[in-house]
């Protein structure tokens, strides 16, 4: 029996040397989805670091990212394979007049073989002769019918290409599922996988990944973005900043040369549409910082 | 073995009581499976065991499958493994006292929602029943037996069957269409050397609506609220996109309509969260609530709310509005029932809910069997 402290030790330490600053309850998930080679779906509000999650790994395995973006209406052409139909095409036209009964089987079997065929993420991943990072990205905005074609995939490692039979990974490959919850996903996809939610970092944690990605950020710069932001994320928005927009943030403002923030209003108004997406949010973040000075200046 | 100083504990009592907490679970209606309880033993044999933060965190991630099971995994896990770790030689003589949940004990049912129906009394009550013609017209106060709430529920079938479906992004082929499907035709065209006999088309699948459904059951609502839950769960169970909340004076989910949800899960959910029943109607509050957590994600563009409310509130109107004007933002369309709308003369309007008309794109009633087909034809128009 291993102990499973050092080897979670050790792939957090991994991880942050990649850039990416984990909390225990995450190393643990990575691990497990190396110990047991199952999928792990991580679910949370967009821009906390989900599919970063899946770069990282990538780059702690020496491995290839595959990356699956998912959207409503995508098939197994687009996920699986398909077939180069007009190679396949010119192939049938090229030995047309020269065909006969003896080699008219071989020409079938000729076009319907691995030179015709287009690998798409998921049978790439599979086929791979080499460890793949597979990352399956904010699979709740595809639809159910591509839900039902995961399954096979995820619970077997396996694709069927009825011309050619039954490919069966090599090295299982790391899968990573996103989902932003735009839609409930199913349950039967859910089973197939471990499971981990990603929440909005504490301010401690935060200041530990804007520090890690953006070294030459000031110590008191950082403690003010982070604490603002921080201070944001209690506010009623609609949407609410996660740590790319914190990142983004910072990035701007280090671009820009302001080293400070206090009595800095104007840079935080100007570079806002970092954190701020919508209209709404905006306003209602310059509102309450008017009716603050407001109060502030009142007798 | 190394072994927690914090954590004297024996292997084989911890693994015993797996199974113990895997029914907790199950109970508490997470979806373990036979895999996760798999995933799970092996997680518990290969060394977590021993480090009471780790097996929690590997148990966490092999059996949870949702953000609201991964939210409620640490109380459980906790209440559930706390005896075990403290006290290893406990001999479990109070095993089936700890496989209940601590709230369990308390949980009381809900006056007006309980099984043993006060439907009876009810019957007592019940005028001019026998002609549907008359029973349609009644308002469901004064109607509510049981043939009637059977033929409530078969013209909710049939409204459920006649709803259209509304077109999406993915396309099947089809032998007729606007859209050629070159991929395909070139597919097809192998057979014939290259040359496109037959050209297949693409068509766009039709799928069906979805709906958010917010039900009033605070005191004043009584009556129908029992009639609108029902209503509620034949919807759901037509509509697996749809999803039910509940508030009086807070907001609880009921559930969403792909878990097949029986009379029973509703009213186990409506047990659940009985505080606020006697305490009026807070809502204002409770929309906000629902537009800070569940509505960002469940209220989508393509979604219809509907709103099951008498519209009293302890608020007043003006806090209502800016949460209506989210909700209308966001969802596709809002319709607003309100029962009481029936007491009300044709054209006048109920006072307190004059604000809130800009933001309802309808306001029916649906307090009585013909308010409540006109709701259904509400609900079916595009």
């Amino acid at each position: 029996m291993t102990d499973p402290i050092d080897p979670q030790v050790t792939l957090r330490d991994q991880l942050r040397e990649t850039g990416y600053i984990a909390d225990p309850a995450l190393v643990s998930s990575l691990h497990l989805m190396r110990v047991l080679e199952k999928p792990l779906l991580i679910e949370g509000e967009a821009g906390v670091g989900k599919t970063d999650v899946a770069k990282s790994l990538a780059a702690i395995h020496h491995a290839p990212l595959l990356r699956l973006q998912c959207y409503e209406g995508l098939d197994a052409h687009h996920a699986l394979y398909d077939w180069d139909y007009k190679r396949q095409l010119l192939a049938i036209q090229l030995a047309g007049k020269q065909l006969s009964n003896s080699n008219s089987a071989e020409l079938k079997s000729a076009v319907y073989s691995d030179e015709y065929l287009l690998q798409r993420p998921l049978l790439a991943a599979i086929r791979s002769p080499e460890p793949v990072v597979l990352l399956i990205d904010e699979v709740d905005r595809a639809d159910e019918e591509f839900e039902a074609l995961l399954l096979e995939v995820l619970s077997d490692f396996q694709i069927s290409v009825p011309e050619l039979g039954t490919y069966t990974a090599i090295h299982r490959p790391l899968v990573v599922l996103t989902s932003n919850g735009v839609r409930e996903i199913s349950d039967a996809l859910r089973r197939r996988c471990l499971y981990h939610y990603v929440d909005y970092p504490s301010a401690a944690a935060e200041l530990n990944i804007v520090k890690a990605r953006l070294p030459e950020l000031s110590q008191a710069l950082a403690h003010q973005v982070v604490n603002y932001v921080q201070t944001l994320r209690q506010s009623q928005l609609r949407k609410t900043p996660g740590v790319a927009e914190t990142l983004d943030w910072a990035a701007a403002l280090i671009g820009l040369g302001i080293n400070d923030l206090t009595d800095n209003s104007d840079a935080i108004e100007n570079t806002l549409t970092c954190l701020l997406k919508t209209r709404e949010d905006r306003d209602f973040v310059l509102r309450t910082k008017n009716n603050t000075q407001n109060d502030a200046n009142s007798p | 073995m190394p072994t927690h100083p914090e954590l004297p504990i024996h292997q084989d009592t911890v693994l015993e009581r797996l199974g113990g907490f895997i029914t907790l679970l199950r109970q508490e209606r997470f979806l373990c499976d036979t895999s996760s309880t798999l995933n799970a033993l092996q997680v518990a044999t290969s060394g977590y065991i021993e480090h009471r933060l780790q097996l929690r965190m590997g148990l966490r991630a092999c059996l949870c499958h949702s953000k609201d099971e991964w939210i409620r995994f640490d109380e459980l896990f906790n209440f559930y493994w706390r005896s075990t770790y403290s006290d290893t030689e406990n001999n479990h003589s109070n095993n089936n006292d700890n496989n209940q949940p601590p709230e369990e004990s308390s949980r009381n049912r809900l006056i007006g929602f309980s099984a043993s129906s006060d439907d009876q009394d009810l019957d007592k009550n019940i005028t001019g029943a026998g002609d549907f013609k008359s029973i349609s017209l009644a308002d469901f106060r004064f109607v509510f037996d049981k043939q009637q709430m059977q033929h409530i529920e078969t013209l909710v079938d049939s409204l459920s069957q006649r709803m259209r479906r509304e077109r999406r992004r993915r396309m099947k082929p089809s032998h007729t269409g606007s859209q050629l499907d070159l991929r395909r035709s070139q597919q097809r065209a192998l057979a014939t050397g290259g040359t496109l006999r037959e050209l297949t088309y693409r068509k766009p699948i039709k799928r069906l609506p979805s709906f958010v459904l917010l039900l009033d059951v605070s005191q004043s609502m009584e009556v129908y609220s029992k009639l609108f839950l029902r209503f509620t769960r034949q919807l759901m169970s037509e509509f697996d996109r749809s999803s039910a909340y509940a508030f009086n004076t807070e907001l609880f989910p009921l559930g969403t309509g792909s878990r097949r949800l029986s009379e029973n899960d509703f009213e186990l959910a409506m047990n659940e969260y009985n505080k606020g029943w006697l305490g009026g109607t807070r809502i204002a509050d409770c929309f906000n609530v629902f537009n800070n957590g569940f509505g960002k994600h469940a209220i989508t563009s393509k979604t219809t709310l509907v709103i099951f409310s008498d519209g009293y509130d302890t608020a007043k109107p003006e806090k209502l509005i800016p949460e209506m004007e989210t909700l209308q933002r966001r969802a596709r369309r809002v319709v607003w029932v309100n029962p009481l709308l029936g007491r009300f003369e044709e054209n006048e309007i109920d006072p307190k809910m004059d604000p809130l008309q800009p933001f309802i794109d309808n306001y029916c009633s649906g307090h009585n069997l013909a308010a409540l087909k006109e709701l259904g034809q509400v609900l079916t128009s595009s």
